[in-house]
């Protein structure tokens, strides 16, 4: 399988979501919520263009606190073990807040749920941050993240935009497809991989190794769906039961 | 205005528009203050005049290593992730237009290695290819370490530290 990157509807709300917020005024809200259930591609498309702008990346813990978060936030933007500031919060927070004013690094965080305990007092931190040196935020987070976030009202205000991953619509697992499989499939067959996937990225790379494994040893050079009839290509963990390729679904 | 506005504006990615009002800042025809930029009387001048600004040399001053190359991308995802393969850097990185992006990465990564910044995971990827982590001490900044294939030598810019990696082959066979 070619190993490539697939501009997916889920990248196109990405990136239109970021241009609204970067051209935002001076005092408008800073912060962006990206929400959705695992293997959406989250991770993926927002690493993506935090390695293209060089954006500051931390993944929050389950036992963050302010204080947790300001020295993580010190090891990324200080590399050098002497260069890490040392001392209160306060001064963590000043000193970091004199190096990011100006608002032109970006920071992510992953796994934003972890910032929200105790009164959300550490997204209470990086909102300092947000709103006083006036940088773009990007919290990802699962679906249920929005509500939650919407229970502290000063947060909330500072959202500027929310962009919710859905699942990888037909186009998309089409054109994973063409872009990374190295046999041919046919239409149905690519109708296939994505009932089979429900729209689960992780979930269609695999499959469309299998297919690439099946082809290899069966010598064809394009895949059609009767080839596959009845093969077990992804596993359903919630039925515990195998999804196999149905022929009889064919010109739907 | 802002670099992040301007780069909205003019649909850049924020780092060009960071190089580009340097190049502009170096010339005089932009002043910027605390991430703010305006432009200069010279700078009008230089528009109303409806000149355009040429390529020269830049004595030595090459900005070549701050630009976001394939390596200073990968480099920089090493640093946001616990792990990752040379599948995992294609798929977040690389789009149908780059040359070789697999044996660029693996030289890079075999490098990496040599001079003592990554360290091989025991278990392999779903797709059988090595795992490696970038040691916490070897996270020396935003700046990729710099690979010369030709010298076999590794500038780190974040720390002036240079590796020759002697005899070192720079494709190594158990990185794939």
């Amino acid at each position: 399988m070619r190993r490539m990157f697939v501009k997916t509807e889920n990248y196109m709300k990405f990136t239109d979501g970021i241009q609204k917020i970067e051209s935002r005024g001076a005092k408008e809200a800073g912060m962006m919520l990206v929400c959705g259930a695992p293997g959406y591609g989250k991770t993926t498309i927002v690493e993506r263009w935090a390695s293209d702008e060089g954006a500051l990346h931390l993944r929050a813990n389950v036992d963050w606190t302010p204080r947790y978060f300001l020295t993580e936030l010190a090891k990324v933007l200080f590399a050098e073990e002497n260069e890490i500031p040392r001392g209160t919060s306060s001064q963590l927070f000043e000193i970091m807040f004199e190096r990011l004013k100006g608002g032109d690094i970006p920071l992510v965080i992953d796994e934003a749920e972890f910032t929200l305990h105790k009164k959300a007092a550490t997204l209470e931190k990086i909102r300092d941050f947000s709103d006083r040196a006036e940088m773009t935020v990007v919290l990802i987070g699962m679906q249920n993240i929005v509500r939650e976030v919407a229970k502290h009202g000063q947060i909330n205000g500072r959202i500027g935009h929310v962009v919710e991953f859905g699942p990888a619509t037909a186009s998309d697992i089409a054109q994973t497809c063409d872009q990374l499989c190295e046999v041919r499939l046919s239409p149905d067959l690519k109708a296939e991989v994505h009932r089979l996937s429900g729209g689960r990225m992780r979930q269609a790379l695999n499959i469309i190794a299998s297919i690439e494994q099946v082809a290899e040893a069966s010598g064809l050079e394009e895949v059609d769906v009767p080839d596959l009839d009845g093969m077990p290509l992804s596993f359903d963990w919630q039925t515990r039961t195998p999804s196999t390729v149905r022929a009889g679904r064919r010109g739907r | 205005m802002l670099t992040r506005q301007l780069a909205s504006r003019f649909c850049k990615d924020r780092e060009s528009m960071r190089r580009c009002l340097g190049y502009l800042r170096k010339k005089d025809f932009v002043a910027s203050a605390e991430g703010v930029h305006q432009i200069t009387d010279k700078g009008r001048q230089f528009l109303a005049e409806g000149r355009t600004i040429t390529s020269g040399p830049c004595g030595g001053n090459t900005t070549s290593r701050r630009a976001p190359t394939l390596r200073q991308r990968a480099w920089r995802v090493m640093r946001m992730r616990d792990g990752f393969s040379v599948e995992d850097l294609l798929g977040t990185l690389c789009d149908d237009n780059e040359g070789d992006p697999g044996r660029n990465l693996r030289r890079y990564i075999t490098a990496l290695e040599a001079a003592g910044y990554l360290s091989p995971f025991r278990r392999r990827s779903e797709g059988g290819g090595t795992r490696w982590f970038l040691r916490r001490e070897m996270n020396t900044g935003p700046e990729a370490p710099a690979l010369n294939t030709r010298a076999k030598r590794l500038t780190d810019h974040n720390t002036g530290k240079k590796f020759a990696l002697g005899d070192q082959p720079l494709e190594a066979s158990h990185v794939r």
